[in-house]
């Protein structure tokens, strides 16, 4: 089951060795790490554009009715950072989401500002990253082919 | 929604109902953690775990592949920070990113939503019990995503930059290490092959002097007048692109600078970060005192054991006293 569906230099694509449902796909990226921040971030965000490539290709290629991207980051989710992409249909029985319980918001609000503070970083990357950034593409709505997706959802 | 309304109808009635649209605009008053002209970040009001982080572009989009491929990059590109301090600030090692599209794969909300959640437990796992496959189900994926899959990666317009993995500053003389010995492969085209033993000690004598490195990656010129003077230069640079070598030098020490930008909120970078308060006082130490000064300049070496230990060391944390000494010597050479 491990065949290399893709790869290039910087990730490679399996069929998961434990799928889930039918069209259940992994990202791997070359380099091997257990966290996903020893990637550097060009890398990370090519993954997940990999992802979204591939879930357009569950849609189109295996009529997937939805998708799931789940991203294991850590020793506690698995050994090896990794991407998957996984097909959803009507009825194939997981059930991957959580039942909201509305959290303390005292707690929130010290999480968040704890997290605003840490990402200060974030903020002086922001400027750096601006300035590579092209113009945002024009793309008029009804070109993209996921807008008939819409009526499906909540 | 009727089925008659148009897309861009349809689109609209969704962003004027859209709670996410309302907290971006701050109709709704949430915590947002991060914000820019693509992208915001918020904590979730029901979070899964203490820390649950949901990022979320500017815009009203509610599927991924809707978002322009330019304002995705964005996103994408700075999750490793918004990962990050989350695992910093949750104190954990582990969390889970999980992006769900259509209401059968469990979307919820109709603006797109990336939700980064602490996994210190089993809570944020996401793992079901696997499916057998049968071959013929197996070999007709494989055979559609081969075909397909290098199609649509293509596409792809934002391609990483470089190849070389980015690691710690802890492992930066590991990475020097690497890099030269990629340097000198890259330089046997053009001239006899260097073995892999000369590349070793070649790569081992630029690491460990620091002159060394200063003169061949600012004046090559001068370094490979250096190596035609020198007998035992000259046989360890047998066969190498002096300029190439130079050229790449200098990238490393950009890469090597990213990765210190990086690492800035580390209270151990902060320690070695040069101020401008410290460099007045070391220029003006220097000025006054002529005995320091001259040592410094006779060499550097003997100059860091002479300060170590004294009140004088604390003052020269983070500076490149090769350098320094270097500078030193040119603007007192004629004293």
């Amino acid at each position: 089951m491990s065949d290399i569906l893709y790869e290039d230099a910087f990730i490679k694509i399996k069929g998961d060795d434990d799928p889930i449902t039918l069209g259940h796909l992994t990202i791997y990226p070359t380099q091997d790490v257990t966290q996903l921040e020893e990637l550097p971030a060009d890398v990370i965000a090519y993954m997940y554009e990999v992802a979204n490539k591939c879930a357009t290709f569950l849609f189109e290629g295996l009529k997937a009715q939805g998708t799931n991207i789940i991203l294991y980051n850590g020793p506690n989710t698995h050994k090896k950072v990794h991407l998957a992409v996984i097909a959803r249909t009507e009825g194939d029985g997981i059930d991957l989401h959580w039942q909201p319980t509305q959290g303390d918001p005292a707690k929130v609000n010290d999480m968040a500002s704890k997290l605003k503070s840490a990402l200060i970083i974030g903020e002086q990357k922001k400027v750096e990253l601006k300035a590579q950034e092209p113009q945002t593409q024009k793309q008029s709505v009804s070109d993209n082919m996921y807008y008939h997706e819409l009526r499906r959802l909540p | 929604m009727s089925e008659e309304q148009s897309p861009e109808q349809i689109l609209a009635q969704q962003k004027e109902q859209c709670p996410f649209c309302k907290i971006i605009s701050g109709e709704i008053p949430a915590t947002k953690v991060y914000e820019d002209d693509k992208v915001v970040v918020i904590c979730d009001i029901n979070p899964l775990s203490p820390g649950h982080m949901l990022v979320l572009p500017r815009e009203h989009y509610p599927l991924l592949p809707m978002i322009p491929e330019d304002v995705r990059h964005s996103m994408f590109e700075k999750v490793k920070y918004f990962s990050k301090a989350q695992k910093d600030v949750v104190v954990t090692e582990s969390n889970s990113h999980f992006v769900a599209s259509g209401g059968v794969a469990g979307q919820q909300a109709m603006h797109f939503l990336l939700h980064i959640i602490p996994a210190e437990n089993e809570t944020a796992r996401f793992y079901k019990p696997p499916i057998k496959l049968e071959s013929t189900q197996y070999n007709q994926l494989k055979e559609s995503a081969t075909k397909y899959l290098p199609q649509l990666i293509a596409q792809i317009t934002h391609k990483p930059k470089k190849t070389e993995p980015e690691i710690g500053t802890e492992q930066k003389n590991q990475q020097k290490t690497q890099l030269n010995e990629n340097q000198t492969e890259q330089t046997q085209m053009n001239t006899s092959e260097p073995d892999s033993e000369r590349k070793k000690k070649l790569a081992q004598f630029i690491e460990s002097n620091e002159t060394i490195q200063q003169i061949l990656k600012d004046k090559p010129d001068e370094f490979a007048k250096l190596i035609a003077e020198r007998e035992d230069l000259k046989e360890l640079f047998a066969g190498i692109d002096v300029y190439a070598l130079s050229h790449k030098l200098k990238e490393n020490e950009q890469s090597l600078s990213q990765i210190k930008d990086e690492t800035k909120n580390d209270v151990e970078q902060q320690k070695h970060t040069v101020t401008p308060e410290q460099k007045k006082h070391v220029g003006s130490l220097l000025e006054e005192n002529d005995e320091l000064r001259n040592a410094l300049i006779k060499n550097p070496d003997e100059f860091i054991q002479k300060i170590k230990g004294t009140k004088n060391e604390e003052l020269f944390v983070g500076i490149d006293i090769h350098t320094l000494s270097q500078r030193l010597a040119e603007a007192y050479k004629d004293e």
